[in-house]
């Protein structure tokens, strides 16, 4: 199992994620989280927030941009989300060298619960030092 | 290096009910994706809105107003 951040969640909805990350979501072996889900959605798709990023999205044209869109609006199945319900009680057991802000802490906890890695397109340190910490296997991948 | 439990108790324990809770509904195994088909076209426009910091400048902006995000 892999735990990925917001860009490469993007990035495999679009089906345009580096190869053996497309193909993890093509054996059921994605997650991703609350906050970069919400991040993510966030991102594109929130009025309030609208800037050069969504003007670039929706003019990336049909259809892949229609079904983008539609799997943000409604996550498919074949992206793991662990409801917080699970997740809080793991996020306020971590004991970490430094303060974890929710974003790093909802990482750290589903890499655990799912037994997965981390695998990211951008960097973060926060989340990196966890997995670190904890020995989850952290990575970042550049695109392709 | 791989995660020791042993080493810390009240996390091994509340892994191993959150483990058991999703195993109960499913949501520890997502269904394999389908193969998304995409052209050429489509794949540099994409790309372009991540090389030219069009979308790290959009995350920057959240994670600015909300440091939890950051």
């Amino acid at each position: 199992m892999i735990v990925v951040d917001d860009l490469a969640l993007l990035e495999v909805l679009a089906g345009v994620a580096e190869p053996a990350m497309q193909q993890a979501f093509e054996s059921g072996e994605v997650f991703t989280t609350g906050c970069w889900y919400y991040r993510l959605a966030n991102a594109l798709l929130n009025n309030r927030l609208e800037g050069a990023l969504t003007a670039a999205f929706r003019a990336l044209g049909e259809p892949e941009q229609v079904q983008v869109q539609e799997h943000l609006d409604a996550l498919p199945p074949s992206v793991g989300l662990l409801d917080y319900r699970k997740l809080i009680p793991i996020m306020t057991t971590l004991e970490t060298d430094r303060q974890l802000n929710m974003l790093a802490a909802d990482a750290i906890a589903t890499a655990i619960a799912v037994g997965g890695d981390i695998v990211v397109r951008t960097d973060a340190p926060l989340v990196r030092a966890a997995a670190a910490q904890f020995g989850i296997a952290y990575e970042v991948v550049e695109s392709r | 290096m791989a995660l020791d439990l042993d080493r810390y108790p009240s996390l091994r324990q509340a892994v191993e009910r959150a483990r058991a809770a999703a195993e109960k509904d499913g949501s520890l195994h997502p269904l394999p994706g389908k193969h998304i088909e995409t052209t050429p076209a489509f794949r540099e426009a994409f790309a372009k809105i991540v090389a030219d910091g069009t979308f790290a400048e959009a995350v920057a902006t959240i994670a600015e107003h909300d440091p939890d995000l950051a």
